[in-house]
């Protein structure tokens, strides 16, 4: 019975692969598993689950069932259309049979476990192997196939299917020298009609791993055994197969024998065989095949048929080096001799395929970054389209505007160009417009590419505009050509090509004033250049005659053009060093009714600078007065280096109101122009009417530059400056309000320290004081900001805080001269408390002092804190009470010395310090005498009478 | 009978006083001899037990005529407890016997036959010493000494039908003569000679107290002889209300096993399923019901006393069994012995009440014990053993599904079937000369027990 179950299982696998012809019927087969299904089950129950027979009976059933459902899961599936199939979850419908196949598993994994030693355990891994395999496990499959290779016996039906099935993983796996053994032993052991068909793997096998005589020994044996209706009849595929074993087994000959002997056109087989593994993708092997017959083939027809098939092949793998050398090959034999209908047809299919498609790939951006392969590309495209032509000789000119188009495509334009041109040529005497049309519109393209090389476009401009010219004399697009060959022909020199294109032109287009300007202004310029004056006058005359019509604007342009002829004649003697000659010249030019004003104005600027090196001031001024005036803003700025160097010469001249002038003159045109020289020229305009003492002027301008975006810091700087002005002409008015206006931002308030203070000085003159209080406030907040903003103080304006302070100082130090020292006792010691009292305080007030950063400041409170402290320390050492007994004098003395020595002491400290800060600060102050030097020493000065000017005395700096 | 008793009451009561001295253990002996030819068998056996066990050495030719006699009424099961040293001090044939069937249930078949050669024909014994050795040489697979101890035993058994005193020994050599006829039809059948087999087993007469069993085995040879209607006809024989004593689930078993040897499919697993659906439960009950009482025998000769008394067991199977056991041949000897010892008890208690007869009674009561102790675990074996037929059976039936369901779907994979065609028709009928044709419909005669074919088309 057993025997029989396990029977049914090898039987049911080779029956499975029929498929089942009707759903009712597997539905049948279904029901009838069910039942064994349901009776093993209660069989195994009765059993207790001790009977491995029985579960391995549950298994088989299983997996019977598994396979059913697949089936039928597999057709549901495949119904389904594809394009809805994509979007399926594949494993949805696999569901049941999956179930199937784990329950198999299930089994047959208990009896693996629990009856290792079970007499059929090879059948047991072979059903789990199977399994594995039917749910995509392939490893797991594939450790089971071995376990079953090495428990069931391999004289055993299923030793030998779980060795084939091995081996087949291992064939599939390419692993081939592990495939061998297993077939062999596998094969050794069962003789079914599978043999043939499992053989076969193992020929294949042999032939992967070069045992090639191997390989076709088995190959011969599968076909001499398909003669049996026994075996599955493998003699095509051998027949299709054996001979690529030949051929690499170098035994071509017996390939030949072998075909020969079965009555097979070897030919005809190789080239099958050929087709064959192209299927198969075996590209080399098919490739080597058909090469070898080639070379062995003489015979004309046959030659053809492997080159058709090569072409095929070459074709199928993108060889297209090969495809064109076999394409090459047919073309020739078929211009020797022409190929019959079918062979044409199939060859001029591939080679018209072959140009189409590499130019499209030359056309494409795949290759845009991979320069030589598109180079290649269209270099075998021309090649194609070059065979497409012999093979159709009437389309010639197509084909050849063909090979321009990709040598476009792969920017090779020059050679484009000539394609292109050579199509054109043809195509016109052939009369077919459209590729002469087609031809025109690339030469054109080709042209305009910016990859196309100047000197390369040189050559082709005049060919191609003169080909489109002849072709198309009238359209808009020819007046552009019209215009194109002209430049070609005037910018290769042949003038006499480019007058006669400018009157073709005039001819065609009588009305396009302005391309008739162009071309007149360019032969103009050329006769112009050569100073071919003659020639000029001849087309100025010529214009006026009306041959060739301008606008009024182009009128003004020939004039300027005179003009221009004019001056060269001018700035050549200039060159040459005749000024006279040149001053004339620009005086007639300027005077000239002909002369277009910017000539005039040319020549007024010339002018200016003329005088200015001829050192001329009201000359070179009075030009450069009319030259600013006339000139537009720009051009202004653009000589605004000129200008200003003229006003510092006027400056220089000491004709301090014209060059003042001049800079505020140029000021106005250069108000609304981003340049550096409108500070330029305000600062100058401003300072210079200051010099020349012109305050209204000055005001005036500085209240201009305000319109002409002129720095704040610049303005406050040209302000400040007018103040002193102001203040020295004693305008105090128009001071109050200039400094009020400078208050407003908060950033000039340092700089108004000084400015304020000569402002509080007068009126304190005038008796204001309280507004001179007022001010002096201001002037202490403006310092007190300045520092806590970090912002820059003037000097001057830090001495006059200092000095603020060094007013109290002074005060203190007057307190305590005003105090005298006198006995009687109590009266003597209540005074130099005091004193002492007030010392300290004086020290502290020098602190304050220090902290303005007055150099000056500091240097004047330590002068009067050191005299204070000498004078008390002096006037202590010196007092002598009167009437007191020389012993009480003595005593005193003593007492006294305890005091005034610290004090003396404490003063030359202070010298130090102050000497120390001298020093390191590098303070230039008049109180640094008085300091620097000990007390007796101070009057030992040389102090320099009032009108003594320090001489510089140069040397190495 | 009572001055008979005397010389034994009077021995017994020496020996009560020196029975274990080796120097009275011959009136030991002469004891028992009297006692048995006073016809006090039963009573007898503890002693007779007991001097086996004490007696060193062969035993004299007074002893053993006395130990055959004693036998030859209580059966060799009162004996078969007693250890192999001590059954092997005795060359009595009936000692040989039950050494032979304890060596031969441990398979040392050679040792059994090398006991039982010795035995001398005419002994009284030797039809079933003859049994015994053709069973033996079967299980060595010697079939033709099979068939000549067999053919040795139906002689012998016939020979000594003549001579038997009680109708219950006839019997015995009846069944044993039948049960050796079918021993040669066995041995022919192990030599694949089952024509001849066939026929041997048509010499057994239809009244044989072992024919019903045969009628099975006879089906078994028809089946191995490709005649299946023969073999249908045969097994539908127990359908007959006289053998409604026969419980054997292999009928069955052999039906649909026959259905499928002949393809017919259908009829195959119809006989499974009914088999099934009509018997798995109440084996279930009955593993149960065994499992439940473990080997309380006392249990189990109640039971089969109630069956008799017609008082019905748990179920309907257990009656059934009990109905099959009550009718063997080794059953039928057991109650008989019992029978015996307790018209034996009757008679000692009415004798006069002293040492003697309250030994005697002692004695009977526990022999009786062991009778029943021997029913009770016969039963049970018999229980059991139906219980192991039913589950093989069950085993078989599914077998026999699971080939029916893969044929069927075999056919389903392979060729479309082709159910067409009639059933019953007597050209399928195969006969010997021995049979002749009936056609069974559907009642049961006696005389045509056994003879019955059907007339069914094998759908192959």
């Amino acid at each position: 019975m057993l025997k029989s179950l396990l029977l049914f299982l090898l039987v049911s696998q080779a029956a499975f692969g029929e498929r089942l012809s009707l759903d009712s019927r597997r539905k049948k087969i279904i029901s009838i598993v069910d039942e064994e299904l349901a009776e093993v089950s209660r069989l195994a129950r009765q059993q207790d689950y001790k009977s491995p027979d029985t579960l391995l009976r549950v298994a088989e059933l299983n997996l019977e069932k598994a396979r059913l459902w697949r089936e039928a899961e597999n057709e549901q599936y495949l119904s389904i259309p594809p394009e809805e199939r994509v979007n399926l979850r594949k494993n949805e419908y696999f569901k049941t049979s999956v179930s199937f196949f784990q329950a198999a598993n299930d089994s047959a994994m208990v009896v693996a476990k629990k009856f290792p030693n079970y007499k059929l355990i090879g059948e047991v891994y072979y059903i789990l192997a199977y399994n594995s395999r039917e749910l995509g496990k392939g490893d797991e499959s594939l450790r089971f196939f071995k376990v079953a290779a090495a428990k069931a016996s391999p004289k055993s039906a299923v030793g030998a299917r779980a060795r084939l099935a091995l081996a087949d993983i291992y064939f599939n796996s390419h692993e081939f020298r592990e495939a061998i053994p297993l077939y062999e032993q596998g094969l050794s052991n069962m003789d079914e009609k599978w043999w043939t068909k499992d053989s076969f793997n193992l020929a294949w096998s042999y032939y992967r791993t070069k045992q090639y005589d191997k390989a076709i020994t088995k190959m011969r044996e599968i076909h001499r055994k398909s003669e049996n209706s026994k075996y599955i009849n493998m003699k095509s595929n051998v027949e299709r197969d054996i001979g690529i074993f030949y051929v690499d087994a170098g035994r071509m000959n017996e390939a030949v024998k072998f075909y020969e002997s079965q009555g097979i056109n070897y030919t005809e087989q190789f080239i099958k065989v050929a087709t064959s593994i192209i299927t198969q993708g075996r590209l080399s092997q098919a490739e080597s095949l058909l090469d070898q017959v080639v070379k062995k083939e003489t015979n004309r027809g046959r030659k053809i048929e492997i080159y058709m098939a090569q072409l095929e092949l070459f074709d199928k793998f993108s060889k297209i080096a090969e495809h064109l050398k076999v394409a090459q090959e047919l073309v020739a034999l078929h211009v020797e001799k022409p190929l019959n209908e079918d062979q044409l047809r199939k060859l001029s299919f591939h080679v018209n395929k072959k140009a189409a498609e590499l130019q499209k790939a030359t056309a494409s951006d795949t290759y845009s970054s991979m320069a030589k392969v598109k180079k290649q590309k269209s270099q075998q495209a021309i090649a194609y389209f070059e065979l497409s032509s012999q093979l159709s000789p009437g389309e010639k000119a197509e084909k050849t505007f063909f090979q321009g188009e990709t040598a476009y495509a792969a920017t090779s334009f020059v050679k484009a160009l000539n394609l292109y041109i050579k199509a054109h040529d043809a195509a016109k005497k052939d009369g077919n417009k459209k590729i002469v049309t087609q031809s025109l519109e690339g030469m054109l393209s080709a042209l305009g590419q910016p990859g196309l090389s100047k000197a390369s476009a040189d050559k082709f401009y005049i060919p191609v505009y003169t080909r489109y010219l002849a072709n198309d004399g009238k359209s808009e697009r020819a007046k552009s050509i019209y215009v194109k060959l002209f430049n070609a022909q005037y910018d290769s020199g042949d003038i006499e090509a480019a007058e006669r294109t400018l009157e073709q032109f005039a001819e065609q287009n009588p009305d396009d004033y302005k391309t008739q300007e162009g071309m007149l202004a360019k032969v103009m310029e050329y006769y112009r250049s050569r100073k071919n004056y003659v020639k000029v006058k001849e087309y100025v005359t010529l214009i006026n005659k009306g041959q060739f019509k301008v606008s009024d604007k182009y009128a003004d342009a020939l004039r300027s053009l005179m003009t221009k002829i004019q001056i060269e004649g001018v700035q050549e003697s200039l060159e040459k060093g005749e000024k006279g000659v040149a001053l004339k010249g620009y005086h007639m030019i300027y005077t000239s009714a002909d002369s277009t004003p910017k000539a005039k104005t040319n020549a007024a600027y010339n002018l200016s600078a003329l005088y200015y090196e001829l050192g001329d001031g009201q000359q070179s001024y009075q030009w450069g007065l009319i030259a600013a005036k006339d000139m537009e803003e720009a051009e202004v700025n653009k000589f605004a280096d000129s200008f200003l160097s003229i006003s510092a010469g006027l400056f220089l001249r000491q004709q301090f109101a014209q060059s003042a002038d001049l800079s505020y003159r140029v000021l106005t045109k250069l108000c609304k122009q981003s340049s550096i020289n409108k500070t330029v020229a305000f600062k100058n305009a401003v300072y210079i009417s200051l010099a020349n003492g012109d305050l209204d002027k000055a005001v005036e301008i500085k209240d201009f530059g305000k319109s002409c975006s002129i720095e704040d810091k610049v303005l406050a700087d040209v302000t400040l400056e007018i103040l002193r002005d102001m203040a020295r002409a004693k305008k105090w008015d128009r001071y109050e309000a200039t400094i009020s206006e400078l208050e407003k931002n908060p950033k000039n308030h340092a700089l108004l320290i000084k400015p304020y203070e000569d402002y509080r000085k007068e009126l304190i003159n005038i008796g204001e004081l309280t507004q001179a209080k007022s001010i002096e406030t201001k002037q202490f907040s403006f310092f007190n900001d300045a520092r806590k903003n970090k912002q820059d103080v003037p000097v001057e304006g830090l001495d006059i805080i200092a000095q603020k302070h060094i007013r109290i100082i002074l005060d203190k130090k007057h307190k305590i001269d005003q105090v005298a020292l006198r006995f009687p006792e109590s009266e003597f010691n209540t005074g130099v408390k005091f004193k002492l009292q007030i010392l300290d305080k004086l020290t502290n007030e020098v602190n304050t002092v220090q902290k303005t950063g007055s150099g000056k400041g500091i240097v004047e409170a330590y002068k009067y804190v050191i005299e204070a402290y000498e004078d008390f320390a002096y006037s202590l050492k010196e007092f002598v009470p009167e009437g007191k007994s020389p012993e009480y004098l003595a005593s005193f003395n003593k007492a006294m010395a305890d005091v005034y020595n610290p004090i003396l002491s404490n003063a030359q400290k202070q010298r130090e310090e102050i000497r120390k800060l001298i020093n390191e600060n590098k303070i230039l102050s008049r109180s640094n005498f008085a300091v620097l030097y000990p007390r007796d020493d101070n009057e030992k000065r040389y102090v320099p009478s009032k009108e003594v000017v320090l001489m510089d005395r140069g040397g190495k700096k | 009978m009572f001055s008979k008793i005397l010389p034994t009451v009077f021995l017994l009561s020496i020996m009560s006083f020196s029975v274990a001295a080796d120097a009275n253990l011959s009136n030991y002996r002469s004891t028992i001899i009297e006692l048995v030819n006073d016809g006090y068998y039963f009573s007898v056996v503890p002693w007779m037990k007991d001097y086996l066990v004490k007696h060193n050495g062969q035993l004299d030719s007074g002893t053993e005529a006395a130990f055959d006699k004693l036998i030859s009424h209580t059966g060799v099961k009162v004996f078969e407890s007693l250890p192999e040293n001590v059954l092997s001090r005795s060359r009595s044939p009936n000692i040989r016997y039950i050494l032979a069937k304890r060596m031969m249930k441990k398979g040392k078949f050679q040792n059994a036959l090398g006991e039982l050669k010795g035995v001398s024909g005419d002994h009284p014994s030797y039809p079933f010493i003859a049994h015994m050795m053709g069973t033996i040489y079967g299980s060595l697979n010697e079939n033709d000494s099979a068939i000549s101890a067999f053919k040795d035993c139906i002689r012998t058994s016939d020979y000594r039908m003549g001579k038997v005193d009680t109708t219950l020994q006839r019997e015995q050599l009846e069944a044993n003569r039948d049960y050796c006829v079918a021993g040669v039809a066995r041995s022919q059948f192990a030599q694949k000679d089952y024509k001849k087999a066939e026929l041997t087993y048509l010499d057994i007469p239809k009244d044989s107290f072992v024919w019903p069993e045969i009628l099975f085995e006879e089906a078994w040879t028809s089946y191995y002889e490709k005649n299946y209607n023969r073999t249908l006809g045969k097994l539908v024989s127990y359908k007959a209300p006289v053998f409604d004593f026969i419980f054997k689930p292999e009928v069955e078993v052999l039906k649909s096993l026959t259905y499928l040897k002949m393809c017919l499919y259908d009829d195959a697993k119809k006989t499974a399923d009914e088999f099934y659906t009509g018997l798995l439960s109440s084996s279930k009950d009955l593993r149960s019901f065994l499992m439940n009482h473990g080997k309380n025998y006392g249990y189990y000769f109640s039971l089969m006393a109630d069956h008799e008394a017609k008082r019905p067991a748990q179920s309907e199977m257990i009656d059934h069994i009990l109905r099959s056991v009550s009718k063997d041949a080794a059953f039928l000897e057991m109650k008989g012995g019992l029978a015996g010892a307790m018209h034996e008890l009757t008679k000692v208690k009415q004798m006069q009440n002293n040492r003697t007869s309250d030994s005697l009674e002692r004695n009977l009561q526990t022999v009786v014990e062991e009778y029943r102790f021997a029913i009770g675990a016969y039963v049970r074996a018999g229980l059991v053993s139906k219980y192991a037929e039913l589950y093989n059976a069950f085993q078989s039936m599914s077998y026999i599904k699971l080939e029916v369901l893969a044929l069927k779907k075999d056919r389903l994979y392979q060729t479309e079937t082709n159910a067409s065609g009639k059933r019953g028709d007597v050209k399928y009928i195969e006969r010997n000369d021995k049979q002749y044709f009936w056609n069974f419909n559907g009642e049961f005669w006696a005389d045509e027990l056994g003879d019955y074919v059907f007339a069914l088309r094998s759908e192959c």
